[in-house]
């Protein structure tokens, strides 16, 4: 028990040592361990993602080349829309198309475009061409082949006899398309 | 020791979180474009699948009708896929000869010509209604 006495300051100053690095152990380390461990687990998980967009992120450039290319492809398919304030020129198209035909055309249109969607009108057309039955296939193939796309709703071919002469009339009722 | 630790792999952790959203920003505007053609791609669609053209029709009907059939009127009707002949055959035999070619034919659904105009044996005047198969043309 002297012994114990003599010691006194030292045990309780070994103790109090304890107890303190005991409580830093426990309030400090062990959470900083912990919220380490957190963000290590936080870092790997994303590590992961970005691997997984940098490999999308190869393929988007190649998604990108073919994107350019298909946009540029798609120009070329809007040449089947009239453009906007040249709606004209479809008149003057479907005129030379009958002239290289020899038929004798007609073109009704009040020129209101209906509204399609979005981006694009309608412009409902309608045509009555005149004349023998080979010049009115002729003619047909040409309107067929022709660089906008007329969407017949109907059409209405007739064979009309006189005295004197016998021609067909071929009566055509569509839509051009034009892009806003 | 720690601290430093833990404050390093919070700044590597932040860059982290910044370059996975960059990435996902340029990736957005890719979105954007693809779904902006598609849109397009879409509408163009649309228009050539309601686009029908009359060459082919006309050159299937030319192949059923023969000789001694006389087309007065064709009419056509797209969205109900209809077409009506009116005509004149020179005898019996050759609108039954037209009938059964328009059984053959692989472009039609179904048509419609009344037994009236077979009784005659000359001369029948007859009005066919062609239910056509648009696909087929």
């Amino acid at each position: 028990m002297n012994w114990l006495y003599k010691f006194k300051k030292q045990i309780i100053i070994i103790l109090l040592s304890i107890v303190a690095l005991m409580l830093v152990f426990i309030l400090i380390i062990i959470p900083t361990i912990k919220l380490i461990i957190a963000i290590n687990e936080e870092i790997y998980q994303q590590e992961d993602e970005l691997k997984t967009k940098l490999a999308l992120g190869f393929d988007a450039k190649k998604i990108k080349k073919e994107l350019e290319t298909a946009e540029k492809q798609l120009q070329e398919l809007n040449k089947i829309f009239i453009t906007k304030e040249n709606e004209l020129e479809i008149i003057n198209d479907l005129e030379s198309l009958a002239k290289n035909n020899q038929v004798e055309i007609s073109i009704k249109s009040d020129f209101k475009q209906q509204t399609l969607n979005n981006n694009i009108n309608k412009l409902p057309l309608s045509i009555t061409v005149s004349g023998s039955y080979p010049q009115l296939i002729s003619f047909i193939r040409d309107l067929d082949c022709q660089k906008y796309y007329y969407n017949i709703d109907n059409f209405n071919l007739i064979k009309i006899t006189n005295k004197n002469y016998e021609v067909i009339n071929l009566t055509l009722v569509g839509n051009f398309f034009i892009k806003k | 020791m720690l601290l430093l630790s833990f404050y390093f792999l919070e700044h590597q952790l932040a860059n982290l979180y910044e370059t996975n959203a960059l990435n996902i920003r340029s990736n957005e505007s890719l979105n954007i474009r693809i779904s902006h053609l598609n849109y397009q791609i879409n509408e163009i669609e649309n228009i050539q699948k309601n686009f029908q053209p009359l060459q082919p029709l006309i050159n299937k009907l030319s192949q059923v009708i023969n000789s001694n059939i006389k087309i007065d009127q064709l009419i056509f009707f797209r969205q109900q896929a209809t077409l009506e002949i009116n005509g004149l055959a020179k005898n019996r035999s050759d609108l039954l000869q037209l009938k059964k070619n328009l059984e053959a034919a692989d472009w039609i659904k179904s048509f419609d010509l009344p037994l009236d105009y077979l009784v005659d044996k000359i001369n029948n005047k007859f009005k066919i209604k062609i239910f056509v198969d648009l696909e087929k043309l």
